[in-house]
Parts: structure tokens; sequence; C-alpha cells
């Protein structure tokens, strides 16, 4: 297919996100060296930096050294991260988590609500009432809003094609939002944006090739290849598993609890008898030795090992982050994963490869906030 | 000028001082100013002559009567309360981090694993999630705790001394005292230090909240910025007043604020403990 020509405006748009990028990542700090790190004339650098600096994102804050040769002082350029704020929304069944943030990541607040569905879907006016409780709280002004959920998203165009557990489909999202606030909004699926998270904002050191698996209800995958997300992850919960059942039927909690109420009568001596179980419960049971904990545990980890084999004999990523209420299980699942896939994978692979759990439920939404930033600032 | 009416059943405490004071801040620079509206017994009546929206400071106002005001229209938020389901928006501490940074602390960087654990008022939200959270963070380190060693507080530092120095007729076996609020903390502080035990030495304390008194009493605490409470409710009265429909609750970040009440484990290698 062949591409137009870039408009002026859009030229200008990213020669402004190349500077702006440029001091954000502290490569540059002055007229000069932003000229010789991106190439652009210096006349270009000065129309541009005076814009940034009226728009707020940039400040002039001194005089830097003389180079060599001598010659005036640069004038040094420091990004400003309170200009603007952005929104990071993540729903997850029927809770939502919204994160008030800077443009450099740094979280001002956080919003939490849970929303009853209406006739099996999830009302936007009630996401709008918990968007709304975060807007009033800014500072500056909103830049744009990022939005995660479970399900297939056409990210390209901001339409949740596919949402079961949101009972939505082919719902045009990032318009209605962008017609609520007059912002730009961006969506994307949780794990995609879990797994961006984690990249962007350091916390897996920025591997190069990620993985995440988010377990909930729905399992779904994330993946990031040399630093860049890739947008077709999303469920793998139908993934078939050795002993005749999926991947969704082997790990939800859902299934899980439905288990732990079988063995109840052949194990009536178990400590997991309380109506209000989770994860939690789960592994103190297990440090106890309980035999329904026990059963769990191994059903749990093989199943989860299974899936990893797959991925990592697939992609041969370099970090494994296994996300959701399930990261509760802690130390003993990580060990647990591990022996499994010294078993299955070859050790020059299994030991090229690092497991973590990340029990953060703010990992989407961050994330959705990273993908607005680099969207409308060029900034990753 | 625009009015926004706090709704609180005492003017005495630090904490609602400091909410008051985060929401006049905040009102003045959006041109409103604040009105105290005292409320000690359910039954008092409300006076909303020349009030334009309502913050309302814990379980002041019976939930019933705050549904009521919502249906009169009048924009309302909640500090330290939130009523589900209701298109109210609230805020409130992040109650949930604040204990799992508390047990992670006692236990990872001190060496901690048995307790006292000493309740807030139980009709209070931030009561309740304090104790359940603290108790999901036991499960998670594996520790069991006695049922009797959760005793009474009430948010009221007389109640919280008191059923110290029961308990402390009871057993001297524990390592660390978890308070549900600093001031409970300090008088709680002061009834282990007359029965000879050393803190930190021979018994931890810390608590939820922070301000002058746990400062004074050099106590580790984990800290909620309280004006941001008050800043936060008086943003969401006013972005309703400019009509946005809101809900859910905005939660202040905590820290850990070390001070001399508990000794981290590489305090206890260097004293040779």
């Amino acid at each position: 297919m062949q591409q137009g020509k870039a408009t002026r405006a859009q030229l200008k748009e990213h020669n402004r996100q190349l500077i702006l990028s440029s001091v954000f990542n502290e490569v540059a700090d002055n007229r000069a060296a932003l000229s010789l790190i991106t190439g652009l004339a210096k006349p270009t650098i000065s129309d541009i930096v005076g814009d940034l600096i009226e728009d707020g994102y940039l400040i002039e804050v001194g005089r830097g050294k003389s180079t060599n040769s001598g010659g005036k002082r640069p004038r040094l350029l420091e990004f400003v991260a309170h200009a603007r704020e952005i929104i990071g929304i993540s729903i997850s069944g029927n809770d939502v988590l919204a994160l008030l943030s800077q443009i450099d990541g740094q979280l001002i607040c956080e919003h939490h609500s849970h929303i009853q569905q209406e006739d099996g879907k999830l009302p936007i006016e009630q996401l709008i009432a918990v968007i709304n409780a975060l807007v009033s709280q800014t500072d500056a002004p909103l830049l744009g809003l990022g939005i995660g959920v479970s399900g297939s998203i056409d990210a390209d165009n901001g339409v949740v094609k596919k949402s079961p557990t949101l009972g939505w489909y082919n719902l045009t999202l990032g318009d209605r939002l962008e017609q609520e606030y007059g912002v730009p909004c961006f969506v994307g699926n949780n794990t995609e944006f879990a797994t961006k998270a984690q990249y962007i904002f350091n916390l897996e050191n920025r591997t190069r090739n990620l993985v995440t698996l988010l377990i909930q209800d729905d399992i779904e995958i994330g993946i990031a290849l040399k630093g860049q997300a890739y947008h077709h992850g999303g469920s793998i919960g139908n993934q078939p598993l050795s002993n005749n059942t999926t991947l969704q039927n082997q790990l939800s909690w859902t299934t899980l609890i439905q288990r732990m109420d079988m063995l109840k009568s052949q194990y009536p001596s178990s400590i997991l008898t309380d109506a209000d179980l989770s994860f939690l419960h789960l592994r103190y049971a297990l440090a106890l030795d309980d035999p329904i904990a026990l059963a769990i545990y191994q059903d749990m980890s093989q199943g989860l090992g299974e899936a990893l084999v797959w991925i990592i004999n697939l992609i041969r990523p370099d970090h494994i982050a296994i996300a959701g209420d399930i990261a509760d299980m802690g130390t003993p699942l990580l060990s647990r994963l591990q022996e499994h896939l010294e078993h299955y994978v070859s050790s020059e692979i299994s030991q090229s490869v690092t497991l973590s759990l990340s029990p953060s439920p703010q990992l989407s939404a961050m994330g959705a906030i990273a993908q607005a930033r680099q969207n409308l600032l060029g900034i990753s | 000028m625009q009015t926004i009416g706090i709704i609180t059943s005492t003017t005495d405490s630090i904490f609602h001082q400091t909410v008051f004071k985060g929401a006049d801040d905040e009102a003045k620079r959006h041109h409103y100013e604040t009105k105290i509206m005292l409320h000690e017994s359910p039954d008092d009546p409300i006076d909303l002559d020349g009030i334009d929206g309502l913050l309302i400071i814990s379980n002041t106002l019976p939930d019933e009567k705050t549904v009521e005001l919502h249906k009169r229209r009048i924009p309302i938020s909640l500090v330290s309360h939130h009523i589900s389901n209701i298109t109210v928006p609230s805020v409130m501490p992040y109650n949930e981090q604040g204990m799992v940074k508390i047990v992670n602390y006692l236990v990872n960087s001190c060496g901690y694993t048995s307790f006292v654990f000493i309740r807030g008022d139980m009709r209070q939200d931030d009561g309740i999630e304090r104790e359940q959270i603290f108790r999901r963070e036991l499960l998670r380190h594996i520790i069991t705790m006695p049922e009797t060693h959760f005793i009474q507080g009430d948010f009221l530092p007389e109640t919280a001394a008191e059923s110290m120095r029961e308990f402390l007729q009871y057993t001297h076996d524990f390592e660390a005292v978890i308070v549900s609020d600093f001031l409970m903390a300090v008088a709680v502080k002061d009834v282990i230090e007359k029965t000879g035990l050393r803190i930190p030495q021979d018994v931890a304390v810390i608590a939820f909240g922070d301000g002058t008194p746990a400062q004074r009493a050099n106590l580790t605490t984990v800290d909620v910025n309280v004006l941001e409470l008050g800043k936060r409710a008086v943003q969401q009265i006013i972005g309703q007043r400019q009509g946005l429909t809101m809900r859910g609750i905005t939660v202040v970040h905590t820290q850990i604020i070390e001070r001399g009440t508990c000794l981290p484990l590489r305090a206890k290698s260097i004293n040779g403990l």
C-alpha cells in the first residue's frame, strides 16, 4: 500500500514529540544538543521549544557550561512533569480502578469503584461516573485517558470488539469517552497494558521480551517483544491441557472453588471451610499441609506449568510475570513452577527465563497511562 | 459566597481538625467557604439554608439520612466512609495499603511474628477495613493469632489504654502491638512502659496514622496525609456542582514513618540483639 506524504502538521507534531522525549529522557538538555541529537535545524528547534515552553511542558532552568570551544553558555531545559495529567483506567470484572498521574507516571491519586452490571452489561454511564470523580481532582489540564479492559480490542480504533465479562460487543468506547471529556482516549487489553507497564515503568528491568499472564475468570496473555507491545494478545483460556480440560477450567477461581467444594466430603477435617475463601486462605492451608489445599495446588501448578512450557517454547521470553489474585500464592507456587520448567524445558532455555508474581492491581491502569503518554507525547 | 457544610460529630479531634483545614484551604482556592455543622446525635436537624454542598465525616449521619440528602440533589462527598451502590463519592485513607505496609514492615523488616491488635471503632469503615486487612495479611505470612489478642480500642485513647492494661495482666507473650490509630497508640505505649516493659527492646508498637502526638512519643507509624482527605472531598463536591455525577472511593496513599518504637533487624544485629 502506498503511503501518502506526511502533512506539515503531522511533521511538526512528530518533531515536537521527538524534542519532548529527548528532554524527558535526559538525552539532551539544551537547544544545541537537541539539534545535534534530532538532526533538526536550530531555527526549527527554537520554534518548537518556544511552543513547548508556552504550553508548559518545558521550562528554562539557568545556564549550562560552555563547550570546549568557548561560546555562549546554553540555556538549560527541563521537563515539567506536572504540566498535564493523565487518567489510566482498568476494568476487571465489576471492579474499576482509575489512577490520576503526572506525565512522568508519578501517581497523584487512586480511585476505586464496584459497578453493578445491568442486563449482563457494564453500564457506560456508571463507568463515566467513576472517571468523573478523578476528573474533578485534576490540578492541571487533562492530557488524555487510557483504559484497559478484558477481551478482544481493536486498539487502533478504540473499539471493544468482544468482552464477554463486561457484556460489551463492538463498543466504540474510545469515541464515547473522547466525546465525554474532549480529550483523546486509548483503549487496550488489560494484560497488554500490564505488560507495557512492567516494561515502561522499569518494574522488570526493561526486559526485552516480556510475557504477562493475567489469571482471573479468564486467562489472558500480554506480550512485549523487543520492547513493543504485541496487540494480538488476549484470551488463552481455551488452550487445551493434557488432562482433557482447558486452561480456564484448570485455573479460574470459580473452578477452583467448585473443586474445593467437591473435595470437602473426602477431607472433612480440612480448614478450608470458610464461605469467603481466597488464594490467601489456600496459601495458608497449604503451609499447614491441608489435603484439599495440596490437591488444588497440584492442579494449579500442573495447569500453569503446562501453559508456561508452551509459552517458553514458542516465544522464548526473557521474563514471565504471573498477575492476578493467583499471585497471592507466593513463593511456593513460583518454586513449583520453576521445578516444572526444569523437567519439561531444556536447561539452557529454562535457566534463561525468569518468573515473577505480580499482585499489583495497578499494573493495567499504569500501562493505560503509558499508552496515552506514548501516543500523545511520544514518550515511552 | 458559596458554602460547603462539613457535617461532623466532633470538632475536638486532631483528625477532624486536619480534615477541616484541608477542606477549607481547597474551598478558598475555588472561592468557596466552609461551615462546620456539628451533629452530635442522629436526630439532630440539618439546616441546609445557604449550603451548596456537604462533606460528611465518618458515620456522623446514618446512611439513610445521607441517601435522603442525595435524593434532594445536594452535592455530597464522604470522608472516611462509603455507601455502596450510590452516586455519592468518598475519600478514604488507603487502609489496605497502609495495613499491608505495617504487616510487611513488622514481619519482613523487623522479624516479629506474634502480635496484639487494638481495634478502632467497628461501626466505622476505617475500623472495619483495618482489621479485615490485618487478618488477611496474617494469612499471607502464615501467622496464627489467638482471638484474645484482638482487643477493643474504639478509636478512644482511654478505651485502648484500659484494654491494654487488662491484657497485660493476662500475658506478656507477644512481640508487637499494632494500633488502628496513633492517638490510641500513644496511650497504649504509656501503659506498656509503666509495666516495666521496654519499647522497642521488649515490645514494639506501630500505629496507623500520624501527627504531632505521635512525633512527640517517637512512635513508628503509617502516615496518611489527612489534609488530602479534606481537599479531595471538596474537589469532588465542586465537580458535582459543575454537573458531574460521581461514584467510588478515592484512596489517599500511605507511607511508613520509622521512629523509635520498632526495632528493625538491621538495628538488632548492630546492637547484638
